[in-house]
């Protein structure tokens, strides 16, 4: 379950040689006068934001504002080697600043800023975007996002009119990975060309997911303007969008699936060994090797068993786990019928949660959720939710495959206080810099979607011993993918354990524990970032209860969490020294 | 409707939410001049002696002497702040306006609004009226308990010296009520029977189980177990001890003085100097010197207007039949019945949840108090659902109270209206704002003006229809109902109090018009009668607002932007209708922005 944002993009970076991060820098306690380096350093982000924010326009943008953009990023080759050069000569430039030339804050911004602009670079130098499968379910998304003017209207016929151009390129980037054996694992991508069919197939435009936006138009919008834009809207779908689909369908039926490559190992792409040790730093921002985080996932899972037991023992159930599992996969006191009783549900837990923020955060964010479902193009092969600023969205595709018992943990993870409550308070914060607000680092927002799931046991939000067990199987879910992840990319091995090991161990129904492998193969080393960033946090509350002991107040701790944006993970280690240090206070001196 | 810590003075009105500074922010940079700093030491002591009326609220800001108080409605303490107010007063009218800069010139037509409601209260000796239906001093307690979250022994040590203080409390308020039959001035029989059976129901209460040792019985792991433990048998001492026989004694004062003393007469106009102290109270409710005959009129012309919209409803949803048999079958049909406590919850949870999505295309400013939404108190059961304002510092949220007792008298085709309404855009949004925005002066963030505040909730269930909130006719004729009670309530409420109308009269009159279930429409009577003029203020501010929208989406044309127009009724805090209008006009002046 990742959040909104990355969930339409398949991340790649081969291996490369990144220096090491700079010292952790410590953290001012009070602002100091800007230094010559802090100006050096200030032209130099601000020059590079600006060029960044200009190149993208599609909806991978975290932005979280409602700009209805009127055409997609350049993806074409040229565009691509522009980026490398472009990101090559800043880190080259960020290279001859000394960080200890800085003033302390922007010593904790550099290193955050270093960290980005080596990922960006890396990601360019090996061609992630010549793997990016799925590009297309962006569209799905802009297609629900509220519009309020007519030039937002406009602005959208626009970008419906520039998907051929937007497919193409991409199509083109997709078959020169294709040539040089650089692709998804042909098993993962089996039946994925339907979330291109469904899209249009057997639809008029009108019926499509596209036209959305045409169905419900505000009432600020005269009618004839309203019936102009619709048929402009239709025009665009049947004469751009459909085709552009065709297309692309033809392309993955014909070329793309049957020629990707047929192994599923990180390890076996070239330099894939160096290559795997590169997403690990990506994603996890630790310099740890596959076996060190291998062993970690088989002992976590061993302690969650143990809890898991316990609550089997708590409800006295008398079978294994596997039973149990097995009557919770089943039981339909467990489902609900309809997808609008999900949502409901979503929303009442949403509710709950509220209930009790205010005494778990002192700074809260002043955007809220509403709770959405999945687009139907994209819900079959889609995780249970995703959430982001504004959005909770949870799959109602497969209701039997939904159960009630996880909806709490999913509901914390990503609606609040996970990703629709972490990510809306960083682009709140208008202390950070640009490049901290809208940024994201999966250890970071992962490890702490995770931790608030685990947060709601003493939230008191699992009111029954399932609704317990569903964290646990959560929690479960996320240590196996340390066993799962390292085993298939850097253990040899197969599918068919992986699917039997979260089989074994997870309460996942059969149809999630498929999607999820095929995820792992696809997108190596993401999913270590969830289990191994809450261990991080978790690990630095237990740390700050220790040495604070009565001084130690929740609300202070989470703020200081959540005011660093998103942030590499020895940076969230530092802050909390300093927290410490400062005797527990937490970053507004108002709360 | 909102739910205030429950006695009938200015201090009590004031919400009881946390304020996030301690003191008044200075105000900008150009309010220096020797009058500015005049009106700056004058908000203050005006602020200072609100304070000292309201031990409740000052609690909830973290004052540990006030956490062991009541407040004190002795005709000495009334006296005493009388003489303050007229002070204050005397001050104000000392500061030529013009000399002031505009942040604090509203101060001191905010403040003077203020003393002089305050004054004539006082006037009319309403100290004499501590409770109205469902609510008053007698279950002031139950909304201190509900509203404390005690996190240190000395707060709860305070706590039972409130609870110690407590006969005295109810001790003063029967003397104001002793005076209040002296000279006939009560509630009615019908409102003094209602607030009996309350009173016999706190009584009733086994010691150990009472409510207000509730807060005891919460208290954090910080405090040692075996100290947790001597505290709460301490407060269960008190009960039996001091609380219990104060409770008895006013049922006893009810039973046998108050009720059978009691006018059978509903109108408020009945009693002595009723039908000017009806006119005050229609300008502290309604923000308006409309006559009671006036506000009726109107009443009669809304009740017209919306009743052609609810025909146009009924068409749309192709219903065949009459308009009785339609309020029959959306008061009735199983669909618009929840099936369980929880499928309410839901629902009212999936409303909110829908409009916060919606919010940053209507709004910039929102606040950052979450709402939440949780069944009634047991205690409290007999008042109507609502709204119970939070605290950011107490860690507090918003709070939509839902009353799941009579699900099949709770039809959900209103469901999406009432949410708005109490919740947001209505209620919650203003109210957090208000109270999270350093920038006021401490008595603005926290400051109720019922005509505005109940003015801004119903039109945000009107905004709900530009948000697409209303998917089916039916839910749309749920809004029309409630629009068309408060349209009703222009009629009732002036017909019963100044124009001779029966009880009777007026449940017919909703009963003809709304979709309301009879259970409802008994409750609402019965709070017209007890409440005289509180239920004015929902159309009275609703009108206005939809006017000053009209008015500068004329005005202002293609640069009209509804966020920014939102943003400006909402940034002052609550405010009078005329001065709302002053500031909206000034706005637009300034181009909209």
């Amino acid at each position: 379950m990742r959040h909104l944002f990355k969930a339409a993009v398949v991340g790649t970076i081969l291996s490369c040689g990144i220096g090491l991060p700079p010292a952790m820098p410590a953290f001012a306690t009070v602002p100091v006068a800007a230094s010559p380096g802090d100006v050096a350093f200030e032209t130099l982000w601000k020059a590079e934001w600006k060029w960044r924010k200009a190149l993208t326009g599609d909806n991978d943008d975290d932005s979280g504002e409602n700009v209805i953009h009127s055409h997609f990023p350049d993806v074409s080759k040229t565009a691509q080697d522009a980026r490398l050069a472009y990101w090559t000569n800043v880190l080259a430039q960020l290279d001859t600043i000394d960080p200890t030339s800085l003033s302390p804050g922007q010593q904790v911004n550099y290193t955050v800023y270093h960290n980005q602009i080596e990922t960006l670079a890396a990601q360019q130098k090996f061609r992630g975007y010549e793997m990016r499968f799925g590009f297309w379910s962006g569209l799905s998304y802009a297609a629900r996002k509220p519009m309020r003017t007519e030039q937002d209207y406009r602005n959208y016929i626009a970008y419906l009119n520039d998907v051929p151009r937007y497919f193409g390129q991409n199509i083109d980037n997709l078959r020169a990975g294709l040539k040089r054996g650089f692709t998804p694992s042909q098993i993962s991508l089996q039946g994925r060309d339907s979330s291109v069919a469904i899209a249009f197939e057997n639809k008029t435009p009108e019926q499509t997911v596209f036209y959305t936006p045409f169905l419900a138009m505000p009432a600020s919008i005269p009618a004839d303007k309203q019936a102009e834009l619709k048929k402009l809207g239709a025009e665009a779908i049947s004469q751009s969008v459909i085709p552009a689909h065709k297309t692309l369908l033809a392309f993955l039926r014909t070329d793309y699936i049957p020629h990707a490559r047929k192994t599923i190992a990180a390890y076996d792409l070239p330099d894939g060994k160096a290559y795997y040790q590169s997403l690990i730093r990506e994603y996890v921002t630790l310099d740890m090797t596959p076996d060190q985080i291998h062993q970690i996932g088989l002992d976590e899972v061993a302690k969650i068993k143990v809890e898991m037991q316990a609550v089997m023992d708590e409800v006295g159930f008398k079978g294994s786990l596997q039973q149990f599992n097995d009557f919770l996969r089943t039981d339909p006191q467990f489902y609900v019928t309809t997808p609008q009783a999900l949502l409901d549900r979503g929303a009442w837990i949403s509710k709950e949660f509220d209930g009790k923020a205010a005494q778990y955060f002192g700074r809260m964010p002043r955007m809220r959720f509403a709770v959405i479902p999945t687009p139907d193009a994209i819900a079959p092969y889609n995780t249970g939710g995703n959430g982001g600023p504004g959005v909770l969205i949870l799959n109602t595709y497969n209701l039997p495959s939904r159960p009630l018992y996880t909806l709490p943990a999913l509901v914390l993870h990503e609606g609040a206080p996970g990703h629709a409550w972490q990510m809306p308070l960083a682009l709140e914060n208008k202390d950070l810099p640009d490049f901290r607000q809208s940024t994201y680092i999966s250890a970071f927002g992962e490890g702490w979607a995770l931790y608030s799931e685990r947060l709601g046991v003493e939230m008191g939000i699992y009111h029954t011993p399932y609704e317990h067990f569903g964290m646990l199987t959560y929690q479960m879910w996320r240590a196996c993918r340390l066993v799962v992840d390292t085993g298939m990319h850097a253990k040899g091995w197969t599918r068919d354990q992986a699917l039997a090991f979260l089989r074994d161990n997870t309460a996942l129904s059969e149809h999630e524990i498929t999607t999820e492998t095929d995820r792992y193969i696809n997108t190596p080393g993401q999913a270590l970032s969830y289990y191994i960033g809450e261990m991080t946090i978790w690990k630095a509350r237990h740390k700050a209860e220790a040495a604070l002991g009565d001084k130690f107040d929740i609300r202070q701790f989470h703020d200081a969490v959540l005011q660093l944006g998103s942030v590499p993970l020895p940076v969230l280690e530092a802050r909390i020294d300093r927290f410490i240090a400062d005797g527990g206070k937490g970053p507004y001196a108002d709360q | 409707m909102i739910r205030y810590s429950a006695t009938l003075t200015l201090a009590a009105l004031l919400l009881t939410g946390g304020i996030a500074q301690a003191t008044t922010p200075a105000p900008a940079a150009t309010c220096a001049n020797p009058s500015d700093k005049a009106m700056t030491s004058l908000v203050a002591d005006f602020e200072a002696l609100s304070a000292s009326r309201d031990p409740l609220r000052e609690s909830s800001n973290g004052n540990i002497a006030a956490l062991s108080q009541w407040p004190d409605d002795s005709t000495a303490a009334l006296s005493a702040y009388g003489k303050a107010l007229n002070s204050l007063m005397s001050r104000l009218k000392a500061i030529t306006p013009a000399s002031l800069c505009p942040e604090q010139a509203l101060n001191q037509a905010l403040i003077k609004d203020r003393l002089e409601l305050e004054l004539d209260g006082l006037h009319f000796d309403e100290a004499r009226l501590p409770f109205n239906t469902g609510d008053g001093f007698y279950t002031t307690p139950d909304y201190a308990a509900a509203g404390v979250i005690l996190r240190t022994e000395p707060e709860a040590r305070a706590w039972i010296a409130k609870l110690k203080a407590l006969p005295a409390f109810y001790a003063t308020e029967t003397e104001n009520m002793q005076r209040g039959i002296q000279t006939g001035f009560m509630r009615p029989k019908l409102v003094a029977t209602k607030a009996l059976a309350v009173m016999e129901k706190h009584a009733a209460q086994p010691v150990a189980d009472h409510s207000l040792l509730n807060p005891l019985k919460n208290l954090p792991d910080s405090i040692p177990a075996a100290t947790r433990a001597q505290l709460v048998t301490e407060g269960t001492q008190v009960i039996a001890t001091q609380v219990r026989p104060a409770e008895d004694a006013l049922v006893i004062f009810f039973k046998t003085d108050y009720v059978p003393k009691a006018p059978e007469s509903i109108a408020i106009g009945d009693l002595p100097d009723g039908k000017a102290y009806y006119q005050y109270l229609i300008h502290r409710h309604a923000s308006t010197d409309m006559t009671p005959q006036a506000i009726h009129e109107l009443g009669l012309s809304e009740v017209k207007r919306i009743r052609g919209e609810m025909d146009a409803d009924i068409k749309a949803s192709g219903f065949k039949g009459t308009f009785a048999e339609f309020q029959t079958f959306i008061r009735t049909d199983p669909r618009f019945i929840a099936e369980s406590p929880e499928d309410y919850y839901e629902k009212v949870s999936a409303v909110l949840i829908r409009v916060q999505g919606l919010l940053p295309l209507y709004f910039h400013n929102l606040p950052r108090l979450p709402v939440t939404v949780h069944e009634v108190d047991p205690q409290l059961k007999s008042s109507s659902s609502g709204y119970n304002p939070g605290s950011l510092t107490q860690g507090v949220p918003g709070t939509v109270i839902i009353n799941t007792d009579h699900l099949d008298q709770s039809p959900t085709s209103g469901l999406t209206a009432w949410a708005m309404h109490e919740g947001v855009p209505g209620h919650h949004l203003q109210i957090a704002l208000a109270q999270e925005n350093d920038a006021l002066p401490k008595f603005r963030r926290r400051d109720d003006i019922n005509a505005f505040v109940e003015g801004w909730a119903l039109y945000s269930e009107h905004l709900g229809v530009e948000m697409g909130m209303y998917r089916t006719p039916y839910e749309d004729f749920g809004r029309l109902s409630l629009e068309m009670w408060r349209a009703c309530r222009l009629v009732i409420d002036t017909g019963m109090h100044v124009m001779g109308w029966s009880r009777d009269q007026a449940v017919s009159c909703l009963r003809d018009n709304t979709g309301l279930s009879d259970r409802s429409i008994q409750n609402e009577v019965d709070r017209y009668i007890g409440w005289p003029g509180q239920a004015l203020g929902y159309k009275i501010g609703e009108i206005r607002i939809r006017q000053l929208r009209a008015r500068a989406e004329a005005a202002l044309g293609p640069k009209f932007d509804l966020r920014d127009f939102h943003d400006e009724i909402l940034k002052n805090g609550p405010v009078p209708l005329d001065i709302l209008s002053q500031q909206v006009d000034v706005w637009i002046k300034r181009g909209g922005k």
